[in-house]
């Protein structure tokens, strides 16, 4: 799908921000911010866990600015430091993961190369038409992906729809599958 | 393209990844096995993780994250701090060798920077401004406390026992301590907590208020906590809203909401609220026999080779043993064929710790991985015609039904009572109870009139045997004691008077939960219920 969004180039902000201008640091988070929290809420259980480690990322990077080669990929550069501090969040905590915490990460692990793809295939300047398209979706749609995705809240929401948990994640699948296409098809908001 | 959304495989891979599913160590081989030689399907995982893992976070909302705040903020030609005030202020007087520590960024400053306040920050008594702080309220027996006390900037104000109640005037923030209590009043919008305990309450228009200890600065986001300070470290619970943690060195700072609960020591390390029981006294109460009077009842568990289908590590076998009991409005039996009983056992209230509950009701031996249950049954009569309803928590399963139907679950979140019945509950987690993060929980109301009900009362526990519980009720319209901070103490539900040694013991156990765990709860005597033959 062709994509005409502005590219947001990071490197004259990257500048500002070395330059000693801190505040320009706003726009890299502010640019980046979903991006990030979302591969790390992919990845990790608890939301406020995903959280906490998207803003070390941030803080990270800010910290290690100067290392930023400028004129290279600045998104792969920041993913990579979200990486590393996941990483060190699952060696941290794998000594009291239960099974199936564990369980969880060797799928993860299993699917890395995959995982991997799937976040570059992510254009972040589609990322702010998310929540547009969800609103876009159809009503029973709409009501699973809003439902929240932690484990309590499918199986009441299975409840809620008279319907089995396995259906539940069907349905978004579905959803899932209608957003992304409606995140490639959507115009772009004009950045100002 | 495969179409992978009837593929058993793929979803259950994904119930697991997001904490639906419990699923047996042959089943999780035989998915990482298919994911170890599917292409498609773990590229059809990846996509759907990914783009669950983007609209979870842009569900989730803008985050507040305060570390990176701060850092940023301090680019801009901000105010200077309450920190930086004092160490600038420091650093325009003749340094002292001793005042070479401030400029260190360690804890040890702060210590010295409340006593140091009236000299550096605080103007002189001619330049000040009005007060900032008016006490109240005093109850206690300390003379040296001044009805209408007015505290000015850096007031440093102490008292050995009792309540007070202060409160700020221009942020409107409410403040009662309990004494001893040694505090100093920064200005209208924050203070220096040295020893005791206070709770605020902070309005819409206090938002921002500051609290510090040694170890840490407490800022309010819009909410009611308590703060308790000592010589050991310090320690929060909010009660409502959210409030702030940051480091005294401005780093870290992290996000508490309402239930939350820290221990900080001199060191700075941080002990977040245990999920285990430790150190919840155990209270010995005189559970055998089958005398009139009294609610009986059996302790069951599965033998000790039973095998049990599918175990899960977050599971309770038990509890899903006698689903069938509870739905059945307990007249379906059948489940409790194959169990092991232990002796006829009578209900002495609910409250502490059981880790010995099997062993002193001779369910031993038994499969203790499985858990067990005690079930108490029989007719009763409430002390007075009204509405009541239950509070309390169990780690692990708790459920009281009346009349057959359930009105109260306050199991932990891996019970079966609590995922499979459908039972009205609330959480109060602003109410903390022992190792129960969500707090205490209540029941609907239930009537109860001159009729005796039918009471079925199971409780016990899922895995192990690190079990503890808590059974309260309380009646529509009856008042209660509070705590200070605000938390009715109702009594156990019972229908027996305690002895005077388990008077003892239930008392201790209160006032540790009182000191340690902020709950609390009354041993009753007028509200006893009355067991019908």
């Amino acid at each position: 799908m062709q994509n005409n969004t502005p590219r947001f180039d990071p490197n004259p902000t990257v500048s500002q921000v070395l330059s000693g201008n801190k505040d320009a640091y706003r726009l890299i988070v502010s640019e980046y911010g979903l991006l990030v929290r979302g591969f790390l809420a992919a990845r990790v259980y608890h939301l406020a866990d995903a959280e906490d480690l998207a803003q070390d990322t941030f803080v990270k990077a800010y910290e290690k600015l100067e290392d930023y080669e400028l004129g290279t990929n600045f998104r792969a550069w920041l993913m990579s430091i979200a990486q590393f501090l996941l990483n060190n969040h699952w060696r941290k905590n794998g000594n009291r993961a239960t099974v199936m915490e564990k369980f969880r990460h060797d799928i993860a692990e299993s699917i890395q190369a995959e995982l991997k793809v799937a976040h570059e295939e992510v254009d972040e300047s589609r990322i702010p038409k998310l929540l547009d398209c969800i609103t876009k979706l159809p009503d029973n749609l709409r009501k699973v992906i809003r439902s929240g995705l932690d484990g309590e809240k499918i199986s009441i929401l299975a409840k809620q729809l008279n319907l089995q948990a396995n259906a539940v994640y069907q349905l978004r699948h579905r959803a899932h599958i209608a957003l992304r296409k409606c995140m490639n098809q959507t115009p772009s908001p004009t950045r100002s | 393209m495969k179409n992978f959304s009837h593929d058993p495989d793929y979803l259950d891979i994904l119930s697991a990844w997001h904490g639906t599913l419990n699923i047996s160590p042959k089943r999780r081989k035989e998915l990482l096995d298919r994911l170890g030689h599917d292409q498609s399907l773990r590229a059809e995982v990846a996509e759907e993780i990914e783009m669950a893992g983007l609209i979870r976070a842009a569900q989730s909302g803008e985050p507040r994250w305060l570390e990176l705040e701060e850092i940023l903020s301090s680019a801009q030609e901000s105010p200077l701090s309450f920190e930086d005030r004092i160490l600038g202020q420091v650093s325009n007087k003749p340094r002292k060798p001793w005042l070479a520590l401030l400029t260190r960024p360690s804890f040890a400053w702060l210590a010295m920077a409340a006593t140091l306040v009236f000299a550096f920050v605080i103007p002189s008594e001619k330049q000040m401004p009005d007060g900032v702080a008016r006490l109240l309220r005093y109850e206690g027996s300390d003379s040296s406390v001044q009805k209408d006390f007015e505290f000015r900037k850096g007031e440093q104000f102490q008292f050995n026992d009792g309540l007070v109640e202060v409160a700020f005037q221009e942020s409107g923030v409410h403040l009662i301590g309990k004494g001893p209590l040694q505090m100093t009043v920064i200005d209208h919008n924050r203070l220096f907590l040295n020893e005791g305990e206070i709770k605020l309450v902070v309005p819409p228009q206090g938002i921002g208020f500051v609290v510090d200890t040694m170890e840490r600065k407490f800022v309010d986001l819009g909410t009611s906590f308590v703060v308790q300070a000592s010589s050991l470290g310090s320690r929060v619970l909010v009660l409502d809203g959210e409030i702030a943690v940051g480091e005294r060195d401005g780093k870290g700072s992290r996000l508490m909401t309402e239930g939350g609960l820290a221990n900080f020591n001199r060191n700075g390390e941080v002990s977040p609220h245990s999920t285990r029981p430790s150190g919840v006294p155990e209270v010995k109460k005189d559970i055998q026999g089958t005398k009139l009077g009294t609610l009986l009842g059996s302790i069951i568990g599965f033998p000790k080779d039973a095998q049990i289908p599918n175990p899960a590590p977050e599971d309770s076998p038990i509890s899903r043993k006698l689903l069938p009991l509870v739905q059945s409005k307990f007249s379906d039996l059948t489940c409790l064929n194959k169990l092991k009983k232990g002796n006829p056992i009578r209900f002495r209230g609910i409250a502490g710790t059981y880790d010995l509950f099997p062993q002193r009701t001779g369910l031993v031996p038994y499969s203790e991985n499985n858990g067990w249950i005690a079930w108490y049954q029989g007719k009763v009569k409430a002390p007075q015609k009204g509405k009541y309803r239950f509070w309390g928590y169990a780690d692990n399963n708790l459920l009281v039904a009346v009349n057959g139907e359930p009105v109260f679950e306050g199991s932990r979140y891996d019970s079966s009572f609590r995922t499979e019945t459908n039972v009205p509950r609330n959480n109060h987690p602003s109410f903390p109870c022992l190792n129960a993060r969500a707090g205490f929980a209540s029941g609907p109301w239930f009537e109860s009139g001159d009729t005796p009900v039918q009471i079925d009362l199971l409780f016990g526990e899922s895995q192990g045997n690190k079990t503890s519980s808590l059974l309260l009720i309380e009646q529509e319209g009856a008042s209660y004691d509070q705590t200070y901070w605000g938390q009715p103490k109702w009594p156990l539900f019972a229908t027996e008077e305690f002895s005077g040694p388990e008077k003892k013991a239930l008392n201790k156990l209160k006032t540790h939960m009182e000191e340690k765990i902020m709950g609390s709860f009354s041993i009753p005597e007028a509200e006893l219920w009355a067991v019908i033959q």
